[in-house]
Formats: C-alpha cells, sequence, structure tokens
C-alpha cells in the first residue's frame, strides 16, 4: 500500500467519522482507532522503498516515498496517534464537538502521512497548512483561554509555513523542480549563498514548530490550554515536524557528499553550528527551570517538551554519526515519555477535573494504573535505566564527552537532573501526599484509556530493555542518508567509547528491585494510617478540610529556587509587549487614514497627487 | 445573434428600463427582473466561452471600425472573469430577491442593481477610453444608490464626494490622451503617446494613478469603503467587495496594459508602492475590527491594494512577467467567490459584530461551516482556491526576485490569517447570546452558498485548469 | 500675448476654475457648499474638454449649404460631444446627491458635517 492511497483512503474515512460520530461518538472513535490500527499494519509491512504519486490537484503531481528515511517517522506518528486514539474512546465524553473533533483529528493524521511520507516539497507544505488549520481548530476546542491560546498557535505556525515555502520556492528556482530526488541530483547547481539562504529558511521553521528557544512561547499555551487527549498529540507529534524538517533539510544538503563519514555535514559546518548546539543547550536550561516554576502539570509538560527539543537539536548540530543516532532515538523517547505524561494527567483530569498540582494528591490509591504510567514515563524522561530514556541520553551523553564542550555537558546534565525535579513535583503532589476529601471517590479510568497507558508503559519498558528495536531502523536511516550507521544488535549498544548490554543492566536493575522489594516485605511492617493524617503528623489542623490547598504539599514546592528567578526577564512579556505596541501602532492607521473628515480625505489625495508628481520632478 | 458580448450589457440595462414599467403592474414582481436579466447574462457569457477564443477579439459596435468607433474586447479569458462576476451578482440578486426586498422603497434598489451589473459588464468589455469613464460613471451612480440602502446617506454622499474627485481626474486625463493621440482607443493610443514629453507622460500616469484608485480601493480613495460596507445592505456589499471592485481592478488592468504597454516604469512603480501600502494598511486595520463587515471591508482594501501591487510589479521593467501577472488574476478569482461566499452567509444570520455573532456555529452549523469555507479560501489554506493564487504568487515573485515584495507581502498575509482564523473562532467557540432571535435560513439560500464553496473547492482542486484558462489574458497581436 | 491668451483661456483657466473646486472641498464644512464645489469642478473639467477642440478660424462642425466638405477647417466635433455626455452625468449626480442631502438634513438636523462625524461617532 503506498502512501498516495493511503492518504485518500484516510481522507475519505475522515468524512465517514465525522458522520458516524454524529450518530454515536463512542463508535465513531472506535472506528477511527481501528483505521488508525490498520493504516499502522500496512505501513508496518510496507517495508522497503515504495514511491506513489497523488493526482488530486488537477495539474499537481504530488510524490509520496516510503523509505528507510522517512519509514521511522512514519511509524512513530501513526502509533502515537494510535494509542492517543484509543484513549479517546472514553477521553472525549466530556468534549463539546466530538464529531467535529473526530474529523480533524483524522485530518491531523492524513497530514502526517502526508509530511512525513512526502517526497516533494510542495506536498509537504501542504499536508503542512492543513496541518496547522485543523490543529488550530483542535486547540481552540479547549477550555476558556484556549482561544488566545490558538491564535497564538497559529500565528507561530504561520509564520513558520511562510518560511518554509520560502525556503521551498528559492530550492524550486534554482533547480526548477519540487522533488526530494531533483534537490539531491542538482546539488551543485546550487550557490553557496543560495545554500545558505534555504538553511536558514527551513532551519527557522522548523525551530518555530519544535518550540526551541527563543520560539517557545506558544508551547507553554498551547500545550495547557488545549484540549487533554490533544496534548499528547501536540507534544509527541507536532513539535517533531519542525525536527522532521530540520532533519531534513540537513540530510539533503550533505547527501551529494554521499562519502560515508560526516552527516549533517553543512549544519555543523557552517560556523552557525555551534550556535544550533548553544541554542539547544539554552533551550535545555530554559525549559528545566521554567518547568520546575509552574504549577499547572499540563504547562509543566509543555516546558519539558522545550528542553527535550533542545536536547533533540543538540544532538542533530553535533553531526557525529553517535549523536544523530541519539537524537532520532530521543524523538521517539520524547514522544513516548510525553504521551505517557500527557495521557496519564489526561485521565487524572478526567476523573477530577482539574490539572493543578496544589488543588489534589493522594490519588495513588484510586488510581494506579495512571501512576504507573506516570512513574515510568519520569523515570524514562530523567535517562535512568532501564527504560528506554536511558539510551537516548546515553548515546547524547557519549557524544557530548567526545566533542568536550564544557557548556553543553554542563546544560545537559542539568537537563537530567533538573527533569528530575520537575517531573517529581506533579508525582508528589497528585498522586501521593494528602488527598483531598472531594475525591475521595475518584475512580480509575475507563478500560480503553488503561489501554493505552498500559501500551505506553510496556512499550517503554520494552524499547529500554531491547533498544536495537529503536536502534536497528535508526541504522538503516543513517545508512540511507549517508552516515556511518551506528551499530546495534538487539540488546547491545556500540559505541566508540564503549559497549552496553542493556539485558545485563535490565536483571542488575531487576534484581536489586526484587532485593528491595524483598527486605521491605520482610522487614518493618508498615503502620496504616489514615491518608489524611500522614501530612500533618497526627496535628489537626482544621483549614486542611476546608482549604487543602494552602497547606498543599506541593505548593510552592521549589520556593527558594524559584526566588532565584523572580527578576529574570521573561522572554514571554517582551512578545507580549510588542504585541501591544504594534497593536497601538495599527490603531493609529486607522485614525489617521479612516476616520477623517472629508476635508482631510481631499488632502489625502491632494497630497499623494503631489507628492507623487514631485518625486519624479526633481 | 447571440454571440455578440454587447448583449452582456444590454439585458440588464433593458431589465432596468423594464422595472418601472414592470412596477406600475406589480410591485412585488420587479424583484424577479435583474435576477432573470442575470441568467441570460450567464446563458449568453457561456455560449461566448464556448466558442474558445483564446486571442483578443474585437467586437466593433454600431459598424464603426477602430478607431473612429468603440471597440469590446471579448477572448475567453475575459469571459472567465465575466462568468464569475455574474455568478456572483446572480446569488447576491437572489438573496436580495428573498431577503431583503422591501416593497416601499426597494424600485430604486431593483433599478441599481440592474444597470450597476450593466455598467460593471461594460467595464470589463470595453476598449475604449471615454466608454470606460461613461461604464465607470454609470457603476459609480448605481453604487451611489446602493450604498444608500438601509440608511446609509452619510456614507453614501462621503462615497458621491470621493468618487467624483477621482472619475474627474479619471476624465482629465482621458482627454489630455485624446488631445495628444486623436483617438480614445486603448489600444490605438499606445502608437502616438511616445511623442509626449517625460513631463507630460508624468501628469497623465498620476492621473491614471490617483482616478482609478476610487472604485478599486486603493489608498487614497478608499476612505468611503469601510463606511459604505458597514451601512449598506448585505447584497450592496457582495456587490461592492465582490462585483464592482473586481470589475474596476479589470479595468484598471485593462487600462494599464493596453494604454501604458511600454517602458512607463515610474508609473508602475508607484502603483506598486501604493499597491503594498495599501495591502499593509489594509491587513493592519482590520486586524483590529470587531464588525465583520468592517474587517471584510478593510480585507477587500488589502486585496486590491496586493493585486494592483502584483499586476504593476509584473509591467515594470518593459516586459510582461507573465506568472506574476497571472497569479494576480488567479488570486481576483479567489477575492470574487470567497468574499462574496462570506457576505452571503453573515447576510443570512443576520447581525455582524462579534458581540453578536458569538458562538453562532453551534445554531446554525451549515451556514457557518460555509463561511469557514471562504475564510480558509481567502487566507490560502489547502485544499481551497487561496492556496493556489498564494503559491503562485510567491513561486512567480521568488522567481523574479522581489525579495522585498515577498516579504511585506508574507507579513501581512499573517495577520490576515489570524484575524480571519479568530472571526471563525469567534463563530464556533464563544458562548452564544440566547436571546438572539435567528432568522430561518431557507433551502435556496444553502444551496447559493453551496454553489460558492462548490466553486472554490473545484478550484481548489483543478488549479492548473483554472490557471491555463486565465493566463495570457492579454494576447493575440496586443503584447 | 495671443498665446499666453490662449493658453490662459484654455488650459490654465479652465483648470485653475477645478482647482477652486478643489480648494472648496478642502475648506468647507457644510455639506452643500461641498456640492457646490463638485459643481464647479464639474464646470471647469467640461470647459477644459471643449477647450481642447478648439482649432484656429475654424468652423463649427455642421455640414451646410456654406460649407461643403472639402474646404474647410471644422472644430474637433468629438470633445463636443464628449462634454454633453460629461454633463448630463454631472447633472444626475448632482440631483441625486441634492436628494442625499436631503436625507442627512433629515436624519443629522445639520449640514455641518464635523457635528454629523460626532453623531456618527457616538452610535
Amino acid at each position: 500500500m503506498n502512501v498516495s492511497s493511503l492518504i485518500i483512503i484516510a481522507g475519505l474515512m475522515s468524512i465517514v467519522i465525522y458522520f458516524i460520530s454524529k450518530f454515536n461518538w463512542k463508535l465513531g472513535t472506535a472506528l477511527q482507532t481501528i483505521t488508525f490500527l490498520v493504516f499502522g499494519y500496512f505501513l508496518y509491512s510496507t517495508h522497503g522503498d515504495s514511491q506513489s504519486v497523488l493526482k488530486i490537484f488537477n495539474g499537481v503531481n504530488l510524490r509520496f516515498a516510503i523509505s528507510d528515511f522517512n519509514y521511522l517517522f512514519l511509524l512513530i506518528g501513526v502509533s502515537v496517534m494510535f494509542i492517543v486514539s484509543i484513549f479517546s474512546i472514553d477521553g472525549i465524553k466530556k468534549f463539546k464537538f466530538k464529531p467535529a473533533y473526530n474529523f480533524l483529528i483524522t485530518l491531523i493524521f492524513v497530514s502526517i502521512l502526508g509530511v512525513f511520507g512526502a517526497a516533494d516539497f510542495i506536498a509537504l507544505f501542504i499536508f503542512w497548512e492543513l496541518l496547522t488549520w485543523a490543529a488550530f481548530f483542535i486547540v481552540s476546542m479547549g477550555k476558556k483561554f484556549s482561544r488566545k491560546a490558538a491564535l497564538l498557535f497559529l500565528f507561530m505556525s504561520m509564520i513558520s509555513a511562510y518560511f518554509l515555502i520560502t525556503g521551498i520556492i528559492t530550492i524550486n528556482n534554482t533547480i526548477g523542480s519540487f522533488t526530494f530526488e531533483a534537490l539531491i541530483n542538482n546539488y551543485d547547481l546550487l550557490t553557496y549563498s543560495i545554500k545558505i539562504k534555504i538553511l536558514i529558511f527551513f532551519l527557522i521553521a522548523g525551530l518555530i514548530k519544535s518550540g526551541i528557544y527563543p520560539f517557545h512561547i506558544w508551547v507553554r499555551t498551547t500545550h495547557g490550554e488545549s484540549p487533554h487527549t490533544f496534548s499528547p498529540v501536540l507534544s509527541g507529534l507536532l513539535l517533531k515536524f519542525g525536527f522532521y524538517i530540520i532533519y531534513l533539510i540537513s540530510i539533503f544538503f550533505p547527501i551529494s557528499y554521499i562519502i560515508s563519514s560526516n552527516p549533517a555535514k553543512l549544519i555543523s559546518e557552517i560556523p552557525g553550528s555551534t550556535f544550533f548546539a548553544y541554542l539547544g543547550g539554552i533551550s535545555i536550561i530554559v525549559g528545566t527551570i521554567s518547568a520546575i516554576l509552574q504549577n499547572d502539570a499540563k504547562k509543566l509538560i509543555a516546558f519539558s517538551s522545550v528542553s527535550h527539543g533542545g536536547y533533540i537539536l543538540l544532538a542533530f548540530s553535533f553531526g557525529t554519526s553517535l549523536a544523530f543516532a541519539g537524537g532520532l532515538a530521543h524523538i521517539i523517547v520524547h514522544a513516548l515519555t510525553a504521551l505517557g505524561m500527557f495521557l496519564s494527567i489526561g485521565a487524572v483530569y478526567y476523573r477530577t477535573g482539574t490539572t493543578k498540582i496544589d488543588e489534589m494528591g493522594g490519588l495513588i490509591k484510586n488510581m494506579p494504573v495512571t501512576f504507573t504510567t506516570y512513574l515510568v514515563s519520569i523515570i524514562s524522561l530523567a535517562g535512568i535505566p532501564p527504560l528506554v530514556g536511558f539510551v537516548s541520553k546515553w548515546l547524547i551523553y557519549q557524544s557530548l564527552i567526545v566533542r568536550g564542550s564544557y557548556f553543553l555537558a554542563f546544560a545537559a546534565f542539568f537537563g537530567s537532573i533538573g527533569s528530575f525535579m520537575y517531573v517529581f513535583r506533579p508525582l508528589a503532589g497528585v498522586f501521593l501526599g494528602q488527598r483531598p476529601k472531594r475525591f475521595e471517590n475518584v475512580k480509575e479510568v475507563p478500560v480503553f484509556m488503561q489501554v493505552s497507558m498500559l501500551i505506553v508503559t510496556l512499550l517503554t519498558v520494552l524499547f529500554g530493555v531491547l533498544p536495537g528495536l529503536i536502534l536497528k531502523p535508526i541504522a538503516y536511516m543513517q545508512q540511507q542518508i549517508g552516515i556511518k550507521p551506528i551499530k546495534a544488535s538487539l540488546y547491545k549498544l556500540f559505541t566508540e567509547l564503549t559497549t552496553l548490554d542493556m539485558v545485563i543492566v535490565f536483571s542488575v536493575f531487576s534484581a536489586g528491585f526484587i532485593a528491595a522489594l524483598i527486605v521491605f516485605m520482610l522487614f518493618a511492617k508498615p503502620t496504616k494510617v489514615k491518608q489524611h493524617e500522614q501530612y500533618t503528623a497526627g496535628e489537626i489542623v482544621p483549614e486542611l478540610q476546608t482549604q487543602p490547598s494552602i497547606y498543599h504539599y506541593a505548593k510552592n514546592y521549589y520556593k527558594p529556587f524559584a526566588r532565584i528567578f523572580e527578576k529574570f526577564p521573561s522572554l514571554e512579556n517582551w512578545y507580549r509587549k510588542c504585541a501591544n505596541y504594534l497593536s497601538n501602532i495599527f490603531e493609529i492607521f486607522e485614525e489617521f487614514f479612516y476616520k477623517e473628515s472629508i476635508n482631510g480625505y481631499i488632502w489625502l489625495i491632494t497630497l499623494t497627487f503631489l507628492i507623487v508628481l514631485f518625486i519624479r520632478w526633481f | 445573434m447571440i454571440n455578440e458580448p454587447i448583449l452582456l450589457v444590454i439585458i440588464p440595462l433593458f431589465s432596468g428600463f423594464l422595472v418601472p414599467l414592470i412596477y406600475l403592474i406589480s410591485k412585488k414582481a420587479i424583484k424577479f427582473i435583474p435576477v432573470m436579466a442575470i441568467f441570460l447574462n450567464i446563458f449568453v457569457v457561456y455560449k461566448l466561452i464556448n466558442i474558445n477564443l483564446f486571442t483578443l477579439k474585437y467586437y466593433t459596435i454600431g459598424g464603426y471600425k477602430a478607431p473612429f468607433g468603440i471597440n469590446l474586447l471579448f477572448n475567453t479569458q475575459t469571459g472567465v472573469i465575466l462568468l464569475g462576476i455574474n455568478i456572483v451578482g446572480l446569488l447576491a440578486l437572489l438573496f436580495f430577491a428573498k431577503n431583503e426586498f422591501d416593497i416601499g422603497n426597494s424600485f430604486a434598489y431593483t433599478l441599481a442593481f440592474s444597470i450597476g451589473m450593466a455598467a460593471v459588464n461594460g467595464m470589463v468589455l470595453t476598449g475604449d477610453l471615454f466608454n470606460l469613464f461613461v461604464f465607470m460613471e454609470l457603476s459609480a451612480i448605481a453604487g451611489y444608490i446602493i450604498a444608500v440602502h438601509k440608511k446609509g446617506y452619510y456614507a453614501s454622499f462621503l462615497y458621491v464626494i470621493i468618487s467624483t474627485v477621482g472619475s474627474l481626474l479619471f476624465l482629465l486625463g482621458t482627454i489630455t490622451i485624446y488631445n495628444v493621440s486623436g483617438t480614445l482607443n486603448m489600444a490605438t493610443v499606445t502608437k502616438n503617446m511616445g511623442s509626449l514629453t517625460p513631463n507630460f507622460l508624468l501628469i497623465l500616469s498620476v492621473l491614471f494613478i490617483v482616478s482609478l484608485s476610487s472604485e478599486s480601493e486603493l489608498l487614497p480613495l478608499n476612505a468611503w469603503v469601510p463606511k459604505v460596507y458597514k451601512k449598506t445592505s448585505v447584497t450592496g456589499s457582495i456587490f461592492f467587495a465582490s462585483i464592482f471592485s473586481t470589475a474596476a481592478l479589470f479595468a484598471v488592468i485593462k487600462v494599464l496594459v493596453l494604454v501604458f504597454q511600454g517602458d512607463y516604469n515610474y508609473i508602475f512603480n508607484v502603483l506598486t508602492i501604493i499597491g503594498l501600502i495599501t495591502l499593509a494598511i489594509g491587513e493592519f486595520v482590520a486586524f483590529k475590527q470587531k464588525n465583520i463587515r468592517k474587517m471584510i471591508a478593510y480585507s477587500s482594501i488589502a486585496q486590491a491594494g496586493l493585486i494592483i501591487s502584483a499586476i504593476s510589479i509584473s509591467m515594470a521593467d518593459g516586459a510582461i512577467k507573465k506568472s506574476i501577472f497571472n497569479a494576480a488574476i488567479f488570486q481576483l478569482f479567489n477575492n470574487i467567490f470567497a468574499k462574496g461566499l462570506i457576505l452571503l452567509g453573515v447576510g443570512l444570520i443576520g447581525y455582524y459584530s462579534y458581540e453578536k455573532l458569538k458562538g453562532i456555529g453551534t445554531k446554525r452549523k451549515i451556514a457557518t461551516g460555509l463561511i469557514s469555507i471562504g475564510a480558509l479560501s481567502i487566507v490560502g489554506m489547502p485544499p481551497f482556491a487561496g492556496f493556489w493564487s498564494k503559491i503562485y504568487l510567491i513561486k512567480s515573485l521568488i522567481s523574479n526576485n522581489m525579495n522585498i515584495y515577498v516579504s511585506i507581502f508574507l507579513i501581512s498575509a499573517v495577520f490576515e490569517v489570524y484575524y480571519y482564523f479568530r472571526f471563525i473562532q469567534n463563530l464556533y467557540f464563544e458562548k452564544t447570546e440566547l436571546k438572539l432571535k435567528l432568522s430561518k435560513i431557507s433551502l435556496l439560500s444553502y444551496s447559493m452558498m453551496a454553489v460558492l464553496s462548490f466553486i472554490l473547492i473545484y478550484i481548489g482542486f483543478n488549479p492548473d485548469t483554472v490557471m491555463k484558462s486565465i493566463s495570457d489574458i492579454f494576447t493575440g497581436g496586443i503584447i | 500675448m495671443s498665446n499666453i491668451l490662449n493658453n490662459w483661456t484654455f488650459i490654465y483657466g479652465p483648470l485653475s476654475i477645478f482647482l477652486v473646486g478643489i480648494y472648496g472641498l478642502l475648506t468647507q464644512k457644510n455639506l452643500f457648499k461641498l456640492i457646490i464645489s463638485i459643481n464647479i469642478m464639474d464646470l471647469g473639467v467640461n470647459l477644459y474638454i471643449i477647450s481642447l477642440g478648439y482649432v484656429e478660424n475654424a468652423h463649427a462642425p455642421i455640414y451646410n449649404s456654406i460649407l461643403d466638405s472639402t474646404s474647410s477647417k471644422f472644430v474637433d466635433p468629438v470633445p463636443q460631444a464628449l462634454v454633453l455626455t460629461s454633463i448630463v452625468i454631472s447633472v444626475a449626480v448632482t440631483a441625486f446627491v441634492l436628494a442625499l442631502l436631503i436625507k442627512n438634513y433629515k436624519k443629522y438636523k445639520t449640514l455641518d458635517f464635523i457635528k454629523i462625524k460626532g453623531i456618527e461617532n457616538d452610535q
């Protein structure tokens, strides 16, 4: 099955799903899930090159291809959508516009196929734009502030889209064609200055879309305000689109070098490559610190996406085989982790109606599956073995050590440690600690949501123990694009410095776990205490019943830390000030040109006439 | 007999004369007259297009050959524009007949619509400068009357004053050209213009630039646009946004191409700058609007600026850069239908401010959906028509190295996307005001909107066909 | 000398009338005076048109028994036709705008557009 037929079928399915969802939304969502599963299977079984042409636009041939370089991205896209779709079977119960939501989600699926499967820049751009407006409408469906958030998202996306199209058309201008193949074959036609221009356009487009500093302002509000079943898609997939663009452009430019050594040569060649590495590093630090300061769980995870984007950019800009593999692996890792975290927070919201950490607590007894998912995700996020997060972090650290940049190493380690700081807070605040009275009877989420969370947990562990499952496709990818592939077997990682056998790691870890478990069970039986008494050490605090959030464990959790950053300049404030300034200027334009008296208009006319005359005359 | 383009002017004009006659018989029946007239018009255009004229053909009027008599210029490409104008005119008039016809005072408006359509068809067809002036005045008068619909007295007055200044300047320019070259025929004039001194030419060109700006909504003569659009009826605003401005833009393009062909760089550069400023200011001011009609008014201004600047940039430096020219005409097309669709939809719903339109999407799902299609097409989202017009524009501009132009265009486009999407968001995602009375929308009205949406989607999926049929609109021995 | 007189009568004269009209538009606040300014502009343009058609020592462009078709010079008839059209148009527009003026007066009770602007902005 080739991509173009998949796209057409998916497009038609979106309309079918819309109408079925109007009739019965659960049926519609289930149909959507099955569609995604089937498509995933088709994609999975089409390993090997396949090319296709889509001719729905008269006169414009859109080319698609499934090949090693985009196979992994396609799979990630479809899997994320599939998992989220299972989650949505129950998760969208409280949504207002269910049929439209399903329709738009399927459209996003179509655009994922279109963007990742494109072999042609125009096809890429068409589906990129489709994605932008479909995502806009979905984000608007969220809570009260989601309209503004959606508009900000739209604004930044349009800026990125216009940079992208300018870059694409600049390529077309010199080469005369839009296809990837033509770019590879005619690479030498591009002069150095045009290469730089194209690179800058594509990179800015990609950076804005991936939420790297200083373009990260839209990430917080969009993730925070969008509907809960969409945030995982936003974080797990949409940010990856930006990286896909960066990935594409960095493979096109050096592909003609063909020689098996340095990949992404252009990125690491131009003086700016270190610039991008530093940008990545700054993103990591800013993302981590901002995440630590957040009180809303979703915004916190949004910033963590920013910081992990920084890791990926860092990895891509090094240019070594190891780093590139690490970056790609981290894309997968981040997708899984973001999925896990957002799904569990979404599940909590489904049952409790809030995502503010200081309003919740002690839900571990009520929602054990959710807790497990979240715990596994944050362990993976922090890069602790034997989960999958460790694999990518390890690869990245190795390349950092080889390269030897102090600042970047500091940034990376800071990111890891800091990440544990901020992810622990929702864990403690939401799942551990005191449970407010109103949440006493909260139940676990319905079956489908649990199933999707379990899938995520399973994948996280599986890929951690058997990293070859993701590293082998990555190796194929690298081979096709001309980078020396990393050596990986099913459960071993090979690098220049050392080898790592994940099975041994896993067995050591499990042995330790079992040992701790045995110790726990044999000795010191715990005394069971009522959940609302454990925090205050027995003292009765009346406010705890009426206003539990004042004494909440997680409130002002990091206040001393936050105090350091109180006076720091905020990029968001700066952007907001610019927007206000522009808005005022526009109002001045209106006053000046359109609110005049009749005399004023005639003056304007005469003035224009005279100016036009006299400029030429003299 | 039916293959004469002059019919396109005669039929609506004649129906205008019929209106008072039928009024004496039955006051209600007059609302159907313009509808039938335009229906016949569409039929004539269709037949004409099928003759498949790809070169410009001159139709003489009254047997006087050029350069002494008046010619009409028609080819398949012009026919396509006429088709667009007439289709939107038909839909607007149907809407008028159904929703806005009010026995007490619609005699004047029916008349005005008929004559307006006649004048608009004439503007697109004519090949003679003075004839253009007459048709422009005719459409302006029709416009004055239409602007008064629903009590827009002061707005119309303003429009009269500004438009008169424009037309008088045009007349001055035309007469000067006549004086110099001895003929009023657009195509023949070029031969004799070479003998003019540069200064004289300058004054002439400036006269034309300033004068043509009025109806085509360019700075500095477009102050009337927001006021008139806000006050007039919905049919009226459809007429202004889609029909009059398109015809006027087309007439401007015709004059520029035929009369000022050659090395008149200064005019084109000035027009480009005026167009770009109009584009930028139009989008920026539209950004702040909270009334949908004013928003569309400013958006209309901005689009007019865009098209004029694209056309004039394509004609600077002597040779016409066909790709930019064609892309601009494509955009003109997108505008006709998309603006008409949005205005029709909003008119059917009946309220125009953001406050009142909040959350209407839940109550009028289909109408809002179709309005959204119109908005998506204007801002250039796939798979609608506007997407391709943007791509063609950017492509042709970059291939001609007009980088500053592209940046201004794209920056304004970002703002345009923002405010149109904000509009759609307002329709769907805010809480509705419960007490609003909404009139029922009939099946006929839905089908009108559906026709327009279908055209937009059709163009969206067939960019090549449409592009081929509009390309080289002025070929055939002229250029 | 006659050249200057010619120029003044035929070109600068009408154009200055036109400019008087523009001056009126630029400075007058009363709606009715604006209409009169427009009429003055029309007057100027029409005069200019006619004067452009003038040929020295030529006859009116009418055939009659005295003049035959081969000998005489005729003044250009085309501008005369154009002017007729233009006059008709300006009459029609003036009639319309005067009616509009009456309606405006009935609505706003004033003919001073600054006051009207004030009322408009308050609405």
